[in-house]
């Protein structure tokens, strides 16, 4: 038994369709990349997995329990933990604050010292408010918000996008080791490179269906489907 | 003291009314996503739940707390079987159904206690007048003023000193993040909902002494307190104090030199603030 | 917003929230709108006008039926019911522009199910009609000789059946409330009276022995003003055009009364005032289709003030304060001429607007002018707060409190500490009936029935009533010009007060003017013992000259 699995999920905004019978796992441990173009149903893929979205039909399961249909607080109850692309650092409050918030409801959470290790940046911004912190300092607390609760499973939907270079660099080590420590990662980016450096297993979804599951070297080797499916 | 201070005493008073009764409303809707306009309402159930302790007892304090659990009691009911319905249905039917709780909660207490005024008096122990710089000026006014402040500084505790602060304050700017990062936000917004009605109906006894307690007394505030929230900005602790403080100076001193333009006055201030800073004085750009 | 709503959507798929959420949308709904009578909320533009009009159309006193039909709706929809109606027809509540966001970012995953429950206006319009022409054709007592008639207003189309209808409009929400009801009470009773020939009624010559109005039963329904002109208007029109009021009456603030009269004139049907205390209700606004009994603001003044004087003595400084509309203008202006006359001053007239809540700005300036006499033209909720307002601001102390005219429920309100050596007038006052016969009838009817002594505005309603029938049943017809010729023929007709009459001139009730004076809370015997009655002051004494009152009647036709 797969930790994460979504079983032939089938996902609606309103009349529209968007998930097509989308299925895939997540194994312990395991960083799995979910690629596609732009519009292709990534995020709404993560949004079903936390519970924001309710699939019509099918089933997301975790640990054997099945989440879907469950309340995104139930399931980050038991373990999922999703840094949304838009990263909601919730900008009224201070970046301790933020942190505070997340660890809150955490079976074990990590301390404030260990976090500030990780990111020794947010130690230095840890009271200014949320709405203050620049893009890649949003995007360190927004992971660091998931670390606090030590989520078995981490979402990252496009945790590099529109971020500096350095940046981009700083936080690649950082999931790095996160990965190499063990942690299991379900990671959506544009920056296919980057995504092919982390994952152990990609899938590619394209218009809501997902069209190929394939280790990163298998889709290296086959330039016609990184060109067709993800513009490479 | 000159006749513009005491002027700007009573906009002071006003303006710790309004500041008390618009931070209930604006937590409720920075937190929920649409205007409660039962708030008024339950102004009025406050107020007649602490008249009718008072009258049994004579015991001001006793009418606060009653006014207090009252309301706080009623804004739970209210929040489990009705408001909870409402999160995700469209906006028309969030305000009808406030709309519609206020006409309830109205005529049953126009059931119970029929329109006729009730009585409540200034509390014996602040039914004076104070000598200040040689004008006098009503006991009962100056503990308003005061009590307004100790309430908002124990409110101002409990937003930001305590775990459940801190979790509505992120919830006004994001429910769902907080949603996501596994807190219960259904309890969250039982409980700031129930405490929202309960700073109304705490407003409604404390103001009683100075207002004609009667079923509609509720619905004139409820424009005043939500033209407030606008000044200071939805969902904003300090917005709330601000634009409260605002509106009564602007409606004092305009009623004091020329008492035709003061609804005028506050809804021009209004509409300069729209046009300056949408998000209102203090609120936060781009909020839900 | 757009993924806030998803998340609280949680799962939309479990079909028990679903079911909940249908039964308490239809049920609040229900009580939004359905109840929402007569009113075509399609003209609503923008929430605020919208929530208005909801607000303005829910008739109070209806809890069961508006918990009736939330039940039925509820469970209608709930079992999967829709309620529709043809779309043109459908009253929409529009808050779309304004605050709704495109439906996709909604985004629940399952789409949302509507459950409308418009109200179909031209339904219940048709229902009604059919019904009452149903109605009027079983009991068609056809009067060839009657039909003949020119027809003007509503006669004889609204004397046709075996019953004619009388609207009531009373102020039962809003700043008047309380008198409103008060009101209500008196025309229930009233009305009640006529139908069965019991009570004052049964004691009024032309009436006794009679059941009904010239054979015939009079219906009545009554509707909330909400204290504004407005809805007064809009009522009365639906009481004049649906249901063929032959006569209505009602209101307690002169604003609504004028408003209402000036409709009457228009439609040709009589209007019998409610309470209205202002000098233009029969002078400048006056109306050939309106009579009003209570004491004009001229009346107020001339009774009141040489027991003001003998009181208070000859050099005093009056300051007021005054409510924004015609009655407060009008009681303040008389008040001032007649005080000055008798060699007061007037330091000012301090006027605030109609409805005001809180009173500081104003009375600070009162509390720290240098008169010695406050005289609070304020009435109803708002006569209450302002001087509550002003006992705290320390004004009771330095000046002496007089307030012209003390509206039902205002000693009640603030308590006889207050009230206690205040002069002031009421139209009538339940103490009356130690001196008048007929008012010791009613006040016993009116406990027997409502439980409560009644107060000036339910004898208002209750006199207006009667001197109407009284009117009819000497001209023999409904026909309201002859109705009219008769109430101006000056004949007067014993009630309450004794014998009263209207001034041909401007329809101005000649009358007995109590003047009242509030009595210490140890001297009082029970708890609505407020005042004693120092004088009841001759009608003919206190009339303002016709002359005066720049009152032209219009036309009967
Ligand atoms: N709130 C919404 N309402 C309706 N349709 C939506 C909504 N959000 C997204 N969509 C549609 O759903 C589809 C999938 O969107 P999604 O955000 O999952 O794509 P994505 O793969 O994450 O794209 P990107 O790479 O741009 O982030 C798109 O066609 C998009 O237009
Ligand atoms: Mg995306």
């Amino acid at each position: 038994m797969s930790l994460l699995e979504v079983d032939a999920v089938n996902t609606y905004y309103g009349d529209s369709h968007i998930l097509f019978d989308v299925s895939m796992r997540v194994e312990e441990g395991e960083v799995v990349a979910l690629l596609g173009r732009n519009g292709s149903g990534k995020t709404t893929t993560m949004m079903t997995v936390m519970g924001i979205l309710t699939p019509r039909s099918g089933e997301v399961r975790f640990a054997g329990h099945t989440i879907s249909g469950r309340q995104p607080y139930e399931i980050a109850g038991l373990g999922v933990q999703l840094v949304p692309d838009t990263r909601r650092i919730v900008k009224t409050i201070t970046v301790q604050e933020n942190l505070e918030l997340a660890a809150f409801s955490a079976k074990s959470p990590w301390s404030l010292a260990r976090i500030y290790e990780t990111f020794p940046r947010l130690e230095q911004r840890k009271s200014f408010m949320g709405r203050s912190l620049s893009g890649g300092e949003q995007q360190m607390l927004a992971i660091a918000r998931a670390l606090i609760r030590d989520a078995r499973v981490l979402l990252l939907d496009e945790p590099f996008e529109g971020l500096a270079p350095i940046i981009v660099r700083d936080l690649l080590e950082t999931t790095k080791k996160l990965a190499s420590e063990g942690r299991t990662i379900l990671i959506v980016e544009q920056n296919v490179r980057a995504a092919l450096l982390l994952a152990h297993r990609t899938y590619v979804l394209s218009k809501g269906h997902v069209v190929l599951e394939a280790t990163p070297a298998d889709l290296e080797a086959r330039p016609d489907v990184m060109h067709r499916y993800l513009g490479v | 003291m000159h006749l513009i201070e005491a002027q700007a005493l009573n906009g002071l008073a006003l303006g710790a009314v309004l500041s008390l009764v618009a931070l209930g409303l604006t937590i409720v809707f920075g937190l929920l996503g649409f205007v409660n306009f039962a708030h008024g309402a339950l102004f009025m159930v406050g107020a007649y739940a602490g008249w009718v302790v008072y009258s049994q007892t004579e015991n001001f304090f006793l009418a606060m707390v009653a006014a207090l659990v009252v309301t706080f009691i009623v804004g739970l009911v209210i929040e489990r079987v009705l408001i909870r319905m409402y999160y995700r249905r469209p906006p028309e039917d969030q305000i009808l159904v406030t709309y519609g709780l206020a006409i309830i909660l109205v005529e049953i207490v126009r059931a119970i206690f029929t329109g006729v005024t009730r009585q409540m008096p200034t509390p014996a122990w602040a039914a004076g007048t104070v000598q200040l710089a040689g004008i006098f000026y009503p006991q009962y006014r100056l503990v308003l003023i005061v009590i307004a402040a100790v309430t908002l500084a124990i409110l101002y505790v409990v937003l930001f000193r305590t775990r459940i602060g801190l979790i509505v304050r992120a919830g006004i700017d994001d429910a769902l993040i907080v949603n996501i990062l596994g807190v219960n936000v259904n309890r969250t917004f039982l409980l700031v909902f129930a405490l929202g009605a309960a700073i109304a109906g705490f407003s409604g006894i404390v103001d009683a002494p100075l207002l004609a307690v009667n079923p509609d007394m509720g619905t004139d505030l409820l424009v005043q307190s939500f033209v407030v929230v606008v000044i200071g900005g939805v969902g904003s602790f300090f917005g709330a104090i601000l634009g409260g403080l605002i509106a009564g100076e602007i409606i004092s001193l305009t009623t004091a030199f020329a008492a035709d333009y003061s609804s005028v006055a506050l809804y021009a201030a209004m509409a300069l603030v729209l046009i300056v800073r949408p998000q209102g004085l203090l609120g936060v750009e781009g909020r839900a | 917003m757009q993924v806030k709503r998803n998340a609280l959507a949680g799962s939309g798929s479990s079909a028990e929230p679903r079911i909940v959420a249908a039964l308490t949308t239809t049920a609040a709904r229900a009580a939004c709108c359905f109840v929402v009578r007569n009113v075509p909320l399609t003209t609503a533009d923008g929430a605020h006008s919208a929530a208005l009009h909801v607000i303005r159309s829910v008739e109070p006193y209806d809890i069961p039926t508006v918990a009736w039909i939330a039940a039925v709706t509820a469970t209608l929809s709930a079992v999967g019911v829709n309620v529709r109606h043809p779309p043109q027809e459908r009253v929409r509540v529009s808050f779309k522009d304004a605050t709704a966001a495109p439906s996709a970012k909604r985004g629940a995953t399952s789409p949302r199910k509507e459950t409308d429950l418009p109200v179909n206006r031209t339904e219940f319009l048709k229902t009604g009609l059919g019904t009452a022409a149903g109605l009027g054709l079983a009991g068609a007592g056809w009067d060839w000789a009657r039909a003949a008639e020119t027809p003007i207003g509503n006669y004889p189309a609204g004397t046709e059946g075996s019953s004619v209808f009388v609207g009531l409009l009373c102020d039962l929400t809003g700043s008047y409330s309380a008198d409103g009801e008060d009101l209500r009470k008196g025309y229930l009773l009233a009305l009640d009276d006529l139908n069965n020939g019991t009570g004052v009624m049964a004691k009024i010559a032309s009436l006794a022995g009679k059941k009904g109005l010239l054979g015939k039963k009079v219906e009545y329904k009554v509707a909330d003003t909400e204290t504004k002109p407005d809805p007064a208007v809009q009522h009365a029109t639906e009481f004049i055009t649906q249901n063929k009021a032959i006569m209505f009456c009602g209101g307690v603030s002169s604003a609504e009364v004028i408003a209402m009269a000036k409709l009457g004139q228009q439609q040709k049907v009589i209007y019998m005032t409610g309470a209205s205390g202002s000098n233009d209700t029969t002078g400048k606004d006056c109306q050939r289709y309106c009579f009003r009994s209570q004491l004009d603001a001229y009346m107020v003044a001339a009774s009141l003030g040489p027991h003001l004087v003998k009181a208070y003595g000859k050099n005093r400084k009056a300051i007021y304060l005054t409510p924004d509309y015609s009655y407060g203008h009008s009681l303040a202006n008389s008040m001032k001429a007649e005080t000055e006359k008798l060699g007061w001053k007037t330091v000012a007239d301090v006027v605030a607007p109609f409805p005001t809540s809180d009173y500081s700005s104003y009375l600070t300036n009162i509390a720290n002018s240098d008169a010695d006499v406050f005289i609070n033209i304020e009435f109803g909720n708002d006569g209450i707060a302002s001087t509550k307002q002003a006992a705290q601001f320390g004004i009771m102390k330095k000046m002496q409190l007089v307030i012209p005219n003390i509206s039902t429920y205002l000693p009640d309100g603030l308590g006889p500490e207050i009230m206690q050596g205040v002069y002031g007038t009421q139209d009538w006052y339940w103490r009356l009936q130690d001196r008048y016969p007929l008012s010791k009838i009613f006040v016993q009817d009116f406990v027997g029935r409502w439980k409560i002594r009644p107060r000036w505005t339910a004898h208002i309603a209750y006199a207006q009533t009667a001197i109407w029938a009284d009117a009819v049943t000497r001209a023999g017809t409904f026909n309201p010009v002859n109705v009219i010729k008769t109430l101006e023929e000056g004949k007067p007709t014993n009630l309450m007060l004794g014998p009263v009459h209207y001034r041909a001139g401007d329809h101005q009730q000649v009358r007995p003017c109590p003047v009242l004076l509030g009595k210490k809370p140890s001297a009082m015997e029970g708890k609505d013992d407020f005042f004693d009655v120092v004088d009841v002051v001759p009608g003919e004494r206190v009339m303002q000259p016709l002359e005066d009152t720049s009152c032209k009647l219009p036309a009967y036709s």
